[in-house]
């Protein structure tokens, strides 16, 4: 393994393979590799049966770059050796990879578990669970209402694919899902069996739903599972007992039943720290967030909401098919009415017609369509006048920040155009007895221009501007006329002999001019350090015109000249 | 130069029948196709030497059909030319 086995190992290897002396072998080794290698040479390709091709390829000569000065070196045209083993060998050396074949990769899998995993992290779980209860509001037969309860799973499982919380729908959850916590919290302080909860479980499929999502999304302890059925079975418990504290108010007065929730209310106060403490864990701090914003916005409007969502809670429950439940309902509205603080003389009324409606009728029987629509009908409102409170708000946004927007570009405008003034300004008054500047001021030469050639540097008393000719420009005229000024610029970064050439003649073949005046400054043509004071030529010197296709030519034939160099 | 030419010339140098030279030559490559698979380095004189080196997985794209492909890691043989032959064919002129 990762032995190095030289010429002579090989020869003994050789010889014992094929039954030579060593010597024979030696003899027959090198000289099989010299002909190999002058064959190589001579033909550029050498073939060896069972070993493979050796081949001489040609490598184009290209330029690079020296490291250790920059410079630029040619690397001349050369030859390489390309070796390709024979199919057999390459086989054989391959084998303890052979098995492996190529494979095409699906990005599906992949991208499933990763949204499986922000799922997991954003707890996108809970919104699925609790949305899952909300449509249950609506009366169905326990066979519907299986069916119903898988097709929602579902959709909320793809919804939530995409973890995009509604506001209005995540504070109805949450308040539904506390709730739900808080029936277990009471049941638990009751005792209760296992075995009383298997009986009564199967009757109770909301309970199962609730469960159900979690399950599919991620395996729960079973022991957490064993211990919400508890929760469940101590809650029907609790339930049986209140529902027949429930019958003996309901033969009372409704006076009395309010009396009675005022101690509900106290045993209320009671629970609250214990509700805080399971729902604060339990709670996305983004939802929770969202809860709390939104719970302060519309704390006025909300009393009715949260009442009416409360109000579902016991209503889901209703296909149980069992009268104590049906019975226990309008306790729980009036907790929850007490819990809110809200005394809304309409939905107390509400209350007060679903008892007297359902008290006759068994639960098997649907209760009256009418309060639950009324039910359904104040939330929507209230989703709406939410809904609307947001619209506006972000149209309130939109407008602001168009107004800034606005208000920024204004001002940088006129900042611009402010210091451009200002620049005219010192610059006519420090040329003020200049003679071209006056001439150019006359001739009513634009801001921008004067503005162009100020950021040139300042000439020297022996010096004047030389400018681009322009033609038909009275400065153009004047630079004809002095054409034996020369201008002096100092390289700035960024800039190459090219650009400036551009900028000073039109044209940026005429760098080489530029490089000519400056040759004993510039070492490197391509490379100019900044800073570096070079010389600009007038044009005439050279002959040079933007316009003339001789005089590129020149100026490109010169450049190729000096490059060659 | 091909096979049938080596083995030509072989056997005129070393005056030896082609059909020796051609089973000597199939020895060689055995012993050295025995000692790769080893993954040991084996030396060719004058030329070089031939290893194995190991290429590492990768992804590659087809381009038109932009499907991407998992292509498995892979031994292969890796032949290194030696001093004398990168001098020689530094003379030689493209």
């Amino acid at each position: 393994m990762n032995e190095k086995i030289n010429i002579q190992s090989l020869v003994t290897l050789f010889a014992e393979k094929s039954g030579l002396t060593k010597k024979e072998a030696e003899a027959f080794l090198k000289e099989f590799f010299t002909v190999a290698h002058e064959g190589l040479l001579s033909d550029k390709i050498m073939k060896i049966k069972n070993l493979g091709n050796f081949k001489l390829i040609v490598v184009e000569d290209r330029e690079s770059i020296d490291i250790t000065n920059g410079s630029r070196v040619l690397i001349p045209a050369h030859y390489k050796v390309n070796y390709s083993p024979d199919a057999q060998l390459a086989e054989t050396i391959n084998e303890p990879f052979s098995l492996f074949e190529i494979i095409e990769v699906r990005h599906e899998a992949g991208k499933l578990e990763h949204i499986r995993k922000a799922r997991v992290e954003t707890g996108a779980e809970k919104p699925a669970e609790a949305a899952s209860i909300e449509p249950i509001t609506e009366k169905l037969t326990r066979k519907e209402f299986r069916d119903y309860e898988e097709n929602t799973v579902q959709e909320t499982i793809d919804e939530n694919i995409i973890p995009e919380p509604i506001i209005e729908k995540s504070i109805q959850e949450y308040k539904k899902e506390i709730r739900i916590r808080e029936t277990d919290e009471e049941s638990l302080s009751d005792e209760g069996t296992i075995a009383e909860f298997a009986s009564s479980s199967q009757a109770r499929p909301t309970w199962e739903t609730v469960e159900e999502p979690q399950e599919k999304l991620s395996p729960i302890d079973e022991e957490q599972e064993e211990q919400e059925e508890q929760e469940q079975a101590q809650e029907i418990q609790k339930k049986e007992q209140e529902k027949n504290q429930e019958e003996i108010e309901e033969q009372e007065d409704l006076k009395e039943e309010q009396e009675q929730d005022q101690e509900q209310d106290q045993e209320e106060e009671e629970e609250e720290p214990e509700e805080e403490l399971f729902f604060i864990p339990e709670a996305d701090p983004y939802e929770e967030f969202i809860l709390e914003q939104e719970a302060q916005r519309m704390r006025g409007t909300e009393k009715k909401l949260t009442f009416s969502i409360d109000e579902k809670t016991p209503i889901q429950e209703e296909p149980l098919g069992e009268e104590e439940e049906v019975l226990e309902e309008p306790f729980d509205e009036e907790e929850a009415v007490d819990e809110e603080e809200a005394s809304v003389e309409e939905l107390k009324e509400a209350s007060v017609e679903e008892l007297t409606v359902e008290e006759p009728s068994p639960a098997e029987l649907p209760p009256p369509k009418t309060i639950s629509q009324k039910f359904s009908e104040i939330i929507e409102n209230k989703k709406e006048t939410i809904r609307e409170d947001k619209k506006t708000f972000y149209e309130w946004v939109v407008y602001l920040s168009i107004i800034l927007i606005i208000a920024g570009v204004y001002l940088y405008f006129e900042h611009e155009e402010r210091l451009q003034a200002e620049y005219v300004n010192s610059f006519l008054h420090q040329f003020d007895d200049n003679q071209e500047i006056e001439q150019s001021a006359t001739t009513g030469k634009t801001s921008s221009e004067i503005f162009f050639r100020e950021r040139e540097p300042l000439p020297r008393a022996s010096d004047t501007l030389v400018d681009n000719p322009i033609v038909n420009n009275p400065i153009a005229k004047i630079d004809a006329d002095n054409s034996n000024i020369i201008k002096k610029r100092r390289i700035v970064a960024g800039e190459r002999l090219t650009l400036i050439a551009l900028k000073e003649y039109g044209h940026k073949s005429f760098w080489v001019y530029i490089y000519q005046e400056n040759r004993d400054r510039i070492k490197n043509p391509d490379n100019v350090p900044v800073g570096t004071e070079l010389i600009i030529p007038p044009a005439s010197k050279y002959g040079i015109d933007k316009n003339s296709k001789e005089s590129i030519q020149k100026a490109d034939e010169l450049a190729l000249q000096l490059m060659s160099k | 130069m091909n096979s049938s030419e080596l083995t030509a010339a072989l056997s005129q140098r070393l005056q030896l029948s082609k059909t020796e030279v051609n089973k000597r030559i199939d020895d060689i490559a055995a012993v050295i196709t025995a000692e790769l698979v080893k993954k040991n380095t084996v030396s060719l004189g004058n030329m070089g030497s031939l290893e194995v080196v190991k290429r590492n997985e990768r992804i590659s794209v087809n381009p038109s059909s932009g499907k991407k492909m998992l292509i498995p890691p892979k031994l292969v043989v890796k032949f290194k030319m030696s001093n004398s032959l990168k001098d020689r064919l530094k003379d030689l002129k493209p």
